[in-house]
């Protein structure tokens, strides 16, 4: 039993290494520093780049929260009518890939995409919806994409 | 009994593995790294093969991913051929020793010097003009002069740009530079930030903001306009061709070269010959509507509606040498 156990730990761990050695090989390179690209980017861009970054984490965050853990708590604690449809129909957007998603996003609702040129045919040239090419429309997509109801369905397949 | 079978069986595979370094005639496959894969089976290989019985294999994958292959196999690469889009990416595998000077003539006549490695390690299969694109219905030709002209408050709210961090934009800045200086294509640079472009990272989606009026005018490739025009050939969208009282406008190439390390040299120098010749360049030009690298050949009905233009003659290899330079200038622009 105890051998058959430590074989399984053995394969885990050969598994996991070779699946490690991507992310081993990038912290390996922070060994030799690009000091030169570091200074460039310190008096371009990196406090920008780091300041979108945590303003996406917060927004994506309470987004994820409010969308994911509320449609959760519906399916798990309320009977409506699909509610069992809904139980795994709501997992599916985490089988797409995100970048999949931004795709399909942009192309419909972007200024040249089919809804736009729909509403301008419709209401005349001026009409614009909000760019998504912005901090919010990259905070609802990725929400979208990552909001995870976390709902023991989900746990126990 | 069995083992001298097996012996024998053994022997004669080593005699026929080794056959090619002898002199007998030459392989029947050659392997190709490209970076172009993604245009499918391109009808020149077809033709190469039917001319000359040599299978030619391709391997796909974008320039740096086969730039990383090919160094980590190093004398071990399978690869005969490397193809890539951007000079900058030929100049980086050239520059870290993976790929060969191949001395032929027949190469060196039918490439224009400034689409070739100085050092013949690599040569420009097609040429592809990055110009600025306009809007018919919204911008007469006239307002239209240079990609520094855009830089001017006049294009301010009006312009579409691809983002600095794709490598066509970074070679057009790179040939600029060259030409320029970093602190002239700066002030350029900065110029068209302040005009607050729309940023979009894909040529094809900037051709289609311009033909739906987002903005008036754009940078792009011409071949993706070529590719939209078949489809809808009223699209209001035309390229100017770009700094012809200067500099002449900007080309880049897609190119290959032969590899260090090539098992089938004599075969792969074969194939980059064929593929310059006006017969091959014709297919590349008819079926993605790039410019044929040899002056000799023919351009797509749709590409020849937009006239003749001088190209920019310098060495496209500046798309390398100096890419690191129009990052940096990039970024010190605040250009994203």
């Amino acid at each position: 039993m105890i051998r058959g156990r430590s074989a399984w730990t053995a394969a885990a761990v050969c598994v996991a290494s070779v699946l490690a050695v991507p992310s081993l090989a990038v912290l390996a390179s922070l060994a030799r520093p690009a000091y030169r690209v570091w200074a460039h980017l310190w008096q371009t861009q990196l406090l920008e780049v780091l300041g979108n970054t945590l303003a996406l984490v917060a927004g994506v965050g309470a987004g994820t929260l409010v969308v994911g853990a509320g449609l959760a708590w519906l399916v798990v604690t309320y009977r409506f009518p699909g509610r069992a449809a809904f139980e795994w129909a709501l997992i599916v957007p985490l089988a797409v890939p995100a970048y999949v998603i931004g795709f399909a996003f942009l192309g419909l609702f972007e200024f040249a995409g089919p809804l736009q040129t729909g509403l301008r045919r419709w209401l005349g040239d001026g009409v614009r919806l909000p760019e998504l090419r912005s901090y919010w429309g990259v905070v609802l997509m990725m929400t979208l994409v990552r909001a995870r109801p976390w709902s023991p369905a989900c746990r126990s397949p | 009994m069995r083992t001298i079978a097996t012996i024998g069986a053994v022997l004669a595979g080593a005699l026929v593995a080794l056959l090619p370094s002898t002199g007998a005639p030459g392989p029947a496959e050659i392997v190709i790294y490209s970076a172009r894969s993604h245009y499918n089976q391109e009808p020149a290989f077809d033709a190469f093969t039917k001319k000359t019985g040599i299978q030619v294999k391709i391997f796909g994958g974008n320039a740096p991913e086969l730039f990383e292959r090919l160094r980590a196999e190093a004398d071990r690469t399978p690869a005969d051929v490397l193809i890539t889009v951007d000079a900058g990416y030929l100049w980086n595998a050239a520059r870290a020793g993976l790929l060969a000077r191949v001395d032929s003539p027949e190469l060196l006549a039918n490439i224009p010097a400034h689409l070739r490695d100085p050092e013949h390690r690599w040569f420009g299969l097609t040429t592809r003009a990055r110009t600025i694109m306009y809007n018919t219905r919204k911008v007469a030709p006239a307002e239209l002069s240079t990609y520094e002209a855009l830089a001017d408050p006049t294009w301010k709210g009006r312009l579409c740009l691809r983002t600095s961090s794709h490598v066509y934009n970074q070679s057009l800045l790179a040939t600029m530079i060259k030409r320029h200086g970093e602190s002239r294509v700066e002030a350029t640079v900065r110029g068209w930030v302040a005009n607050q472009p729309v940023l979009i990272n894909s040529d094809t989606k900037i051709l289609e903001a311009i033909a739906a009026g987002q903005c008036d005018v754009g940078i792009t490739n011409t071949y993706y306009l070529g590719r939209l025009l078949a489809k809808e050939p009223a699209l209001p969208v035309a390229p100017f061709w770009a700094n012809q009282a200067t500099t002449g406008t900007h080309v880049n190439i897609s190119g290959a070269g032969v590899t260090a390390h090539a098992k089938n040299r004599t075969a792969a120098i074969k194939l980059l010959e064929f593929l310059s010749s006006p017969e091959a360049q014709q297919m590349f030009a008819d079926s993605n509507f790039e410019y044929p690298a040899n002056p000799q050949a023919a351009v797509n009905p749709v590409v020849a509606r937009w006239g003749r233009f001088r190209q920019d003659d310098v060495n496209v290899a500046a798309a390398g040498e100096f890419q690191a330079a129009a990052v940096r200038v990039a970024d010190r622009a605040g250009y994203k």
